[in-house]
């Protein structure tokens, strides 16, 4: 932050109008927000004590956050009585002088706010007016302008006064990553700065990058000496790709993950979940056509696909609820064509309840009747289908 | 000199009430009458919240040196014992003798028709005394409002020449008419705490008149209802960040509603495939390995404000959720202007879509 903005800020956070009882300190979490405003608070030569409060530790209880203030400034304050705990503020607290009493409260993690009641968040941020020869004045610290935790702002009056935490640009960046590595020399910062700032623009995010990108950097050098940009724009990929997903030629292990994760699952399960998805893709009209003539060896015609493809664009591909009843029919079907064994003695509604709490599928709508959304993706669907020797491709009406 | 005028005028900006010298000459009257009669009295008072219904009663009182205790009807309905208290804390000693003393009550209501709301018995006991806190006031009243909350009475600022010629050279008539057809004296005492302020918070050395407007300008540019402050986050975003709200605007802007009861939405995953055409064609640079490092940027975006998401559906599959645009898309495409894009990402946000 430059000397002009801090000037500000002090000027903002410090002058003794009352007209200023609450300012909104908003920005990226990543520049260290909360961090500094409540280090200029509690430091601060200018006769304002100090008092600390977490909104998002509060959990939209009123007396967790009057007990939390009251343990902070060492009053005693019963039930959540605000005007008690404000009259014990200026009696009880210990006041070096009696000419004048000013308290900040520093409210961090303000966008908690919206978890409590409008009407008592609203009455403790304006009830510290009515106190006589009491000043406070509140401090919050917030992602977002004040204006998107107010769900409804009182038409003909001003929005909170706020002030603008803006993150270090990329000059400033390099100079404090080179404060903390000196021994990395500045074309290597400059250059992995230039590179990785267009993703990220968080100074840790960016000290980490210049890190790992050195250390191996170093580990793969035959020697010190002229700067090899070639090497430079290999380290930094490879560590760039774990921090901000920067794309690399090499084959990340994800898949594998889904593979592991999809082939411990029980056949009978594998073969549900890939009839939910053909259920909650396909219309209800195409069933006959998938299900009962062709079974997944229809013929495509080049006018048919592109019709498809026009329709896929004005749809808004998403999963549709589709019957219960629909899903097990199409399971039978599968199973009938593709099963090796027999399933009809496994209970559907068992299998469909687990595969619902594993959060694959939703369940929604009366019990009698429930209607079934596949969540899966369709990279999930076709390795599914492909563990199960099913070309899903051939069920589905729109190809994706 | 003239910033420390206008630090006096900040310091005394919380006594100054304009416009309410009817107000004060009815509650003074009933004040003083209380005082020599000893009889206990009721009155009402109406009023918006903030039109200075407390501030006139506390400067009233302090002139009797008489502190006002305010109570809030809630903390009335829980504790059943706080006429028993406010009476120990008067006398100091038992309860029943205090029951005779007189007491002076002031109802402080917000509601224009709350009598209407109440129940007959509770009404039928109101007092009759009532005080309203709604003038209406010209442009002349107030301009001459704005001179004195920037010079209050009784202080050095006031009686300063040169603070009134600063004060004519302000020229508040050209730039006070929008203030006054929208908002009433309370939001323009505020208007003028920030105007003081920034003078007050201006270096000496830089203290000029160019400084003052620039300070006018922008207070006026707070107090105005299009005021937004979400689309300055979106300068501190990275240019992925940027990238990837301008690409859910590009789809949500001429996008229809599903319906007349809902807005404009999109999936996640339709706004990682703009992304990923953003990328495949314009700028390979901003290339991602994974579409759920997207989904995590659109996470912060809805975070930050810029996105509003879809909490009512009860979807765990990411690709699957649903956003629209916290902000006016006309005001995203005038501020998206000024962003210092390159300029093939700005080619791919101004070509129309196929």
């Amino acid at each position: 932050m430059d000397f002009q903005k801090r000037k500000t800020l002090l000027s903002l956070l410090f002058n003794n109008s009352r007209s200023f009882s609450h300012v909104n300190c908003y920005g990226e979490s990543s520049a260290g927000r909360s961090l500094s405003i409540s280090n200029i608070i509690a430091k601060n030569d200018y006769g304002w004590h100090y008092a600390f409060a977490d909104l998002l530790y509060a959990d939209g209880s009123m007396k967790l956050l009057l007990k939390s203030l009251s343990n902070e400034i060492g009053v005693k304050c019963k039930g959540e009585n605000v005007m008690e705990f404000w009259y014990a503020v200026r009696e009880d607290y210990h006041w070096p002088s009696t000419s004048t009493k000013k308290m900040i409260i520093f409210l961090d993690n303000a966008q908690a706010v919206v978890n409590f009641p409008t009407y008592a968040i609203s009455y403790f941020l304006k009830s510290c007016k009515d106190v006589c020869g009491l000043q406070i004045r509140f401090v919050t610290s917030a992602p977002a302008p004040w204006i998107c935790y107010q769900a409804n702002s009182p038409i003909g009056s001003l929005p909170v006064r706020e002030f603008h935490f803006r993150p270090p640009c990329a000059e400033a960046c390099i100079n404090l990553i080179r404060e903390f590595e000196p021994d990395i020399s500045e074309k290597f910062v400059r250059y992995c700065i230039d590179v990785s700032f267009i993703h990220s623009r968080a100074p840790n995010t960016l000290l980490r990058i210049v890190r790992n990108a050195f250390a191996s950097y170093e580990e793969s050098g035959k020697g010190a000496g002229v700067l090899d940009f070639h090497r430079m724009g290999s380290c930094l990929t490879s560590s760039s790709h774990e921090l901000i997903g920067v794309e690399t030629k090499f084959q990340s292990n994800e898949d594998d993950l889904i593979s592991e994760a999809f082939e411990s699952m029980p056949i009978a399960m594998r073969f549900l979940l890939v009839a939910s998805f053909c259920a909650s893709n396909n219309a209800s009209s195409s069933d006959k056509r998938f299900f009962v003539k062709h079974h997944g060896k229809e013929k495509r015609s080049e006018a048919r696909e592109m019709k498809n493809d026009l329709a896929r664009q004005l749809k808004a591909f998403e999963p549709k609820p589709a019957n219960c009843q629909r899903v097990f029919f199409i399971y039978k079907t599968f199973c009938s064509q593709f099963a090796e064994n027999d399933f009809d003695k496994i209970d559907l509604k068992c299998v469909l309840a687990s595969v619902a709490s594993m959060g694959l599928v939703t369940i929604s709508g009366p019990l009698e009747a429930p209607r079934v959304r596949c969540l899966i993706s369709a990279e999930c669907a076709s390795k599914i289908a492909g563990s199960l020797k099913i070309q899903l491709r051939d069920y589905l009406e729109y190809t994706v | 000199m003239i910033q420390e005028y206008a630090g006096i005028a900040l310091e005394s900006l919380d006594d100054e009430i304009v416009g309410l010298d009817e107000q004060e000459r009815l509650i003074n009257d009933l004040v003083a009458e209380f005082i020599s009669s000893e009889k206990g009295q009721c009155c009402i008072l109406e009023g918006k919240p903030g039109c200075g219904r407390q501030s006139l009663l506390d400067k009233i009182l302090k002139a009797y040196d008489i502190e006002l205790r305010i109570i809030n009807v809630g903390q009335l309905a829980v504790d059943g014992s706080i006429q028993e208290t406010l009476a120990k804390e008067e006398d100091g000693g038992s309860w029943k003798k205090t029951t005779r003393l007189p007491w002076l009550i002031f109802l402080s209501v917000t509601p224009q028709d709350f009598l209407e709301h109440m129940e007959k018995c509770g009404s039928s006991r109101m007092p009759r005394i009532r005080i309203v806190f709604e003038n209406d006031f010209d442009f002349e009243e107030y301009r001459q409002a704005f001179k004195s909350l920037m010079a209050p009475r009784e202080t050095e600022a006031a009686s300063s020449p040169e603070y009134q010629e600063f004060l004519e050279s302000l020229r508040p008539e050209k730039w006070l008419r929008s203030l006054h057809e929208t908002y009433d004296l309370c939001v323009l005492k505020q208007v003028v705490a920030i105007i003081l302020q920034r003078i007050v918070d201006c270096e000496p050395e830089d203290f000029c008149k160019e400084e003052v407007e620039s300070a006018i300008r922008d207070a006026v540019e707070f107090a105005s209802p299009d005021y937004e402050p979400k689309l300055k986050l979106l300068e501190d975003l990275s240019l992925r960040q940027q990238c990837v709200f301008l690409c859910a605007h590009r789809l949500l802007r001429n996008r229809p509603a599903e319906s007349a009861t809902t807005v404009a939405q999109i999936t996640y995953r339709y706004i990682f495939l703009e992304y990923k055409k953003l990328v495949n064609t314009f700028y390979r640079a901003l290339a991602v390995s994974s579409d759920s490092w997207i989904f995590r940027e659109i996470d912060h975006l809805v975070e930050i404000g810029l996105l509003r998401a879809d909490r009512f559906s009860n979807v765990t599959n990411m690709s699957f959720r649903k956003v629209n645009l916290g902000v006016d898309p006309l005001r995203i495409e005038k501020f998206a202007q000024t962003l210092k894009l390159p300029t093939a990402i700005a080619d791919f946000f101004t070509s129309t879509r196929t």
